[in-house]
């Protein structure tokens, strides 16, 4: 029943292979400018330094399948570091730093759930709240200074072992193999995709949708949690000021690599997409050594064009019928 | 909805004749529309109690002043937020209108009045950019806001570079803005109080007022009365480039020089300012004059933290905590309305 | 059972007693309490009064979930499918076999396979994600979904309203199936007809009330018309009141109107003075056509004309200028703006003519006020005050306000989609009785409803459309329900003209 005229063809087109074309595009101009770009150890490189956002990408994948946004990852990274240098320095022991930002990470996400959930404050503004008063938390904590430790947890997990491989990128994985498993193969996951699709018609189906969403911000939490250790580990310091703009970053990945900004739909997959082509992005741009400035401007560029094909893919799919549909419950017949 | 069940859209309480309600929800009618006036008396008594410098004429005075900037952006922003959309990038907006201004006066030698409108229309044109984006590309407007705000940001310090990262106000009409008093009211304030003037009169009793109210409570009911939506919607994103560029240009006066971080994150502060006043953030309700006492309230507060000597970052703290604050007593005064 | 909400009384010491193994019909018109005594007995809602038994116990639900474990399923018109998830996932969302961590999707698909089977519905993939299938079937699932839970008592809230003759005996041989496992089955419909056809006994609820239960054997479709709205068939329609075309000349001109699939090739003149019933399945394009007349919806191909000189029409604000209007069927989401007073929404179009003055844009109140006042008077609601907020209002009051905002606009071609659904019977009639002076003031009407008797009742002419085409047309005296079924499911197509 679905008319695949040119236009459809074209949307199609663009959906799956406009980021490919993009992302080539950017790594031909990308090697031009810098030989070294396409090598293996620059290569690894970029996933080390993007490992904070591939993890914290997945998080939000959740999120926004569920139909919500989630702004809060970057300051709740910052927080829950700062959290952990300071416990560190107070214990010596990584693993109770460890178990204390643990929490942290856990309780902000509890608190944003719930704010969700049971209060019933929309998403944005939960988390936008929290974006800001996570980071102002720990830059008064702190005072604003970084707080660097030494640890042999440092080393063992920037040291790269096994062909070239260091902890940082096993921890990545490891993210990704939980994320894909927890939507897929459990309820949660399946329950995401039904929020995201319909709230009022999950609730009749029986499901216990506050807690449901509840559960996803925990989860967010727990990815958070290891983006920090990553970020921690990379940094060998607890840094009020890292990872600023960390959440945008995620959100942007998930959307370009072709999940609905307004839920439903999505995957890991799609998210893995997503992440690569920003971390290309990121690191490509930043090794032209330019400044800040211009830095954000190209970037935001890209992204906006990104964005664009995705809309516009998504647009020329939907019209598919000449017309829209006039009553709800019609979509599909014929 | 359940299709022929009207009736399952029970009439909520408050919105009965007055002569229908009963004594405590007559309360809840007049805290929703006075109670934010009540709120800054409450705070202005319990603030002046634990910190006397706080009622001193001259601390107002500050207050104000201090307050003038958002205030006078949250005019734009009560405007986009009331057709339901919102806008992330006027920071960014603002340090645009106040580079490009400033850069023409500095290196153009062109008069003042024309290096205003050069930056007012840079900032207004970034609002149009969003108005398109969202409403004929259809893209969500926090995620194009999100994007203007870190490409117009880069942009205005890409010019900025030009000179250094800073350039120097020295021009008189500026800092007449900024510093001057006629009949001992600091210009600034009378400017703020004549924009909100014009804005507020003009929503409540023109015809564009009137539409995007409309809009704002159902979009396509509107357009279905034949009243141009989109062209309405983006031209709310440019009024609040616009104000974004008013409210840049006054900090660029005030600070008498402009640097990268001028405008930083002061979208927050915006969106506060008009969520304490009152506005809903699903669009449709709110008034103007509001914005002004929710910008208020919140720096009542910030000034207050400040004479206390509590440190920049617990303020910010604070600044994030008040929005969760707004929006819960938002909800709860209208009841859970999903 | 009794249920009040805030100033409307939805139910009345209603009551309804179904046995087991029968297919019991619950009909009456919009408004009269059908669907909130389903609510009701779903667990949406509390009753206010009143008692539910289910097999002699008593029952009371405060979460649908409840009902759902007590075997009283539901199945809503608006579907309650997730479109973005597959046919299996949405039959078992919120009890998939398996562990919460680990969820068992061999044998969530090998029962959901089963269930189909039960059913003896043969063409539908459960790997199929219910946004790529058809109405019809995406309703078979639901009932399939139902089928999961341990079935007591099915609910279908007008189940056959979008589906051809075809699908619905389709349907109905699956309810039957149903019911010979001894389950219960309340069916709530419009269609009279079907209730003659399918069902075992019937009751009858009008303004809240249960009127009377019969058993469909005995029973003839008038008495069920006369039981449901209270009075003779025609003076409730107003049938005799206006007279029909007042003038040789059409006040517009269709030709050739095509949208895309749904709607090709239509043809007709409107003529001032009219009322013209459009009507058809669901989806035969009666809805598209009058939305395209008013610029929602572009047309691929085809003129429009009025008073001799093409119009083209790409927006409400070029209808509006052309002088035609349009009443939607979905007034909460296209009509009105609830948060804003009654006054509010009916000067909306029109607000340009209030300004005190051209140079000065600022609004007259005291005029607004008053030609406000002036229509909410002509369209008889009874109100407090034009300042009320239109939440507030009912149904019938609600679809009155937005026929007054288009009469302030003074327009002469008034299109109407389903006019008098959610309204109750006195409102109808009152709604009826506008539509009849309107005519008689030189307006041309156009009205699409699938309420058979409706159209029947205040049409002059019927338009009947079959898969995008205006297959025929028919005048009211020679009319009958028979015909007018018959050529709505397209039975005599060879026949038409043009």
């Amino acid at each position: 029943m679905k008319e695949r005229g040119s236009r459809q063809v074209t949307g199609w087109l663009l959906k799956e292979f406009g980021l490919v074309f993009m992302g080539v595009f950017l790594i031909v101009v990308f090697t031009l400018l810098n030989p070294d770009f396409l090598t293996m150890n620059n290569l690894v490189s970029i996933l080390e330094q993007n490992a904070a956002l591939a993890i914290v990408a997945v998080g939000v994948t959740f999120t926004i399948i569920a139909g919500q946004f989630d702004l809060s990852p970057g300051s709740v990274v910052a927080l829950s570091g700062v959290v952990l240098a300071v416990v560190l320095r107070g214990t010596g022991s990584m693993a109770v730093s460890l178990a204390a930002s643990l929490g942290v990470a856990l309780a902000c996400g509890l608190f944003n759930g719930f704010l969700l959930s049971y209060v019933g404050i929309n998403s944005v503004i939960v988390t936008l709240a929290a974006m800001i008063w996570a980071r102002g938390l720990a830059l008064g904590i702190t005072g604003g200074d970084s707080l660097p430790f030494v640890n042999p947890f440092v080393a063992f997990m920037n040291n790269r072992f096994l062909a070239g491989i260091s902890p940082v990128i096993l921890v990545v994985v490891a993210s990704y193999l939980i994320g894909w498993y927890m939507l897929n193969r459990t309820r949660l996951g399946r329950y995401t995709y039904a929020l995201g699709g319909d709230v009022e018609a999950t609730k009749q189906a029986g499901v216990n949708t506050d807690l449901s969403r509840l559960l996803l911000f925990l989860l967010s939490g727990f990815f958070v949690w290891l983006a920090t250790v990553v970020t921690t580990a990379r940094m060998s310091a607890g840094a009020p000021n890292a990872v600023y703009g960390l959440e945008f970053d995620a959100i942007v990945a998930v959307i370009i690599g072709g999940s609905s900004m307004m839920g439903g739909e999505g995957s890991i997959r799609k998210t893995i997409v997503g992440v690569i082509f920003l971390s290309i992005l990121n690191n490509g741009l930043s090794t032209m050594g330019m400044r800040d400035s211009a830095f954000y401007l190209y970037k935001g560029v890209v992204i906006l064009v990104a964005l664009f094909f995705e809309v516009i893919s998504r647009q020329a799919l939907r019209s598919g019928a000449s017309s829209r549909p006039a009553m709800r419950g019609m979509r599909g017949a014929s | 909805m359940h299709r022929g069940d009207e009736l399952a859209q029970a009439p909520r309480r408050m919105d009965r004749p007055a002569s229908l309600l009963n004594s405590g929800e007559r309360i809840r009618v007049i805290a929703s529309d006075y109670g934010i006036v009540l709120v800054i008396i409450a705070l202005g008594i319990l603030f002046g109690l634990t910190a006397p410098r706080f009622l001193l004429a001259e601390n107002i005075v500050t207050i104000f002043k201090q307050i003038s900037v958002v205030a006078i952006m949250a005019i734009g922003m009560f405007m986009v937020i009331l057709v339901g959309g919102i806008d992330l990038s006027v920071g960014s907006s603002a340090l645009l209108a106040a580079v490009v201004s400033m850069f023409l006066l500095n290196h153009g030698y062109l008069p003042t009045g024309v290096a205003i409108v050069a930056g007012l229309a840079a900032a207004s044109a970034v609002g149009l950019v969003n108005g398109f984006l969202v409403e004929s590309a259809g893209i969500s407007p926090i995620i194009v806001t999100l994007g203007t705000m870190i490409a117009v940001r880069g942009l205005a310090q890409t010019i900025l570079w030009i000179d250094n990262a800073w350039l120097w106000v020295r021009d008189p009409v500026f800092t007449f803005v900024a510093q001057k008093t006629i009949v001992s009211i600091p210009v600034l304030i009378l400017l703020m109080v004549l924009l909100y003037l014009v804005f507020a009169v003009a929503l409540r009793q023109t015809s564009f007022g009137r539409r995007l109210y409309a809009i704002g409570g159902n979009a396509r009911a509107t357009a279905l009365c034949g009243v141009p939506v989109v062209r309405l919607k983006t031209l709310t994103y440019v009024l609040s480039g616009f104000t974004a560029g008013i409210g840049g240009l006054i900090l660029a006066a005030r600070l008498s020089a402009v640097s990268p971080g001028v405008g930083n994150n002061i979208q927050f502060d915006v969106i506060l300012a008009v969520v304490l006043g009152g506005a809903s953030l699903t669009g449709g309700s709110g008034r103007l004059e509001k914005s002004m006492l929710g910008a208020l309230i919140a720096g009542m507060i910030l000034n207050y933290l400040t004479i206390k000597g509590i440190p920049g970052p617990y303020q910010t703290a604070v600044n994030g905590l008040l929005i969760l604050a707004a929006v819960v007593i938002d909800r709860v005064s209208r009841g859970r309305a999903a | 059972m009794t249920k009040r909400f805030p100033g409307v009384l939805a139910l009345d010491h209603a009551s309804l007693s179904v046995e087991g193994g029968e297919i019991h019909s619950v009909i009456g018109q919009n408004g009269a309490g059908k669907s909130t005594m389903m609510k009701i007995l779903s667990g949406m809602y509390a009753a206010d009064d009143g008692i539910i038994t289910l097999d002699g116990k008593e029952l009371s639900f405060r979460h649908p979930r409840e009902a759902l474990q007590k075997g009283i399923v539901t199945v809503y018109q608006e579907l309650s499918l997730l479109s973005n998830l597959t046919v299996a996932e949405n039959m078992f969302l919120g009890r998939e076999p398996g562990s919460p961590l680990a969820v068992d999707g061999r044998t969530l698909r090998r029962r959901s396979k089963e269930i189909l089977e039960q059913l003896g519905i043969e063409d539908i993939n459960i790997e199929e994600k219910i946004a790529d299938l058809p109405l019809a079937q995406r309703q078979l699932v639901e009932i399939a979904k139902a089928l999961s839970h341990d079935l007591k008592v099915l609910i279908l809230d007008e189940p056959t309203a979008p589906l051809t003759q075809e699908d619905t005996e389709h349907l109905f041989q699956i309810l039957n199936r149903i019911r010979d496992t001894g389950a219960s089955i309340i069916f709530i419909t419009h269609r009279l007809r079907e209730v003659l056809q399918f069902c075992n006994r019937g009751t009858i609820l009008r303004n809240g009330k249960t009127v009377k239960t019969v058993e469909v054997a005995g029973v003839t479709e008038d008495e069920l018309i006369e039981a449901m709205i209270g009075q003779k068939a025609d003076a409730f329609y107003q049938a005799a009141s206006h007279r029909g075309a007042l003038s040789e000349e059409p006040a517009l001109q269709v030709r050739n109107l095509s949208i895309g699939s749904r709607v090709q090739d239509v043809s007709f003149d409107l003529y001032p003075g009219e009322i013209i019933g459009v009507t058809g399945l669901l989806g035969a394009g009666q809805n598209e056509l009058l939305r395209s007349l008013f610029g929602i919806m572009e047309k691929s191909q085809g003129h429009v004309r009025r008073r001799g000189k093409e119009i083209l029409i790409h927006s409400p604000r070029e209808a509006i200028d052309a002088g035609i209007c349009l009443l939607t069927e979905n007034r909460k989401d296209e009509g009105l703006i609830l948060e804003m007073s009654v006054k509010e929404n009916i000067t909306l179009p029109s607000l340009p003519a209030f300004r005190r003055s051209r140079a000065f844009p600022l609004l007259n109140n005291r005029r607004e006020r008053a030609s406000a006042v002036d229509l909410i008077r002509k369209v008889g609601i009874t109100l407090r005050t034009p300042n009320s907020r239109m939440r507030t209002l009912s149904g019938g009051n609600q679809q009155k306000t937005i026929v007054a905002r288009w009469l302030l606009s003074n327009l002469d071609i008034l299109l109407f989609i389903e006019p008098t659904r959610g309204i109750d019977v006195g409102a109808k009639a009152e709604i009826y009785r506008m539509l009849s002076s309107l005519a008689a003031e030189g307006k041309a009407i156009m009205v699409v409803s699938t309420d058979h008797n409706e159209i029947l009742g205040i049409s002059d002419r019927i338009f009947v459309m079959y898969k995008g085409r205006l297959s025929r047309i028919l005048a009211r005296t020679e009319a009958g329900e028979e015909q007018l079924l018959a050529e709505i499911q397209g039975w005599h197509k060879h026949a038409q003209g043009r």
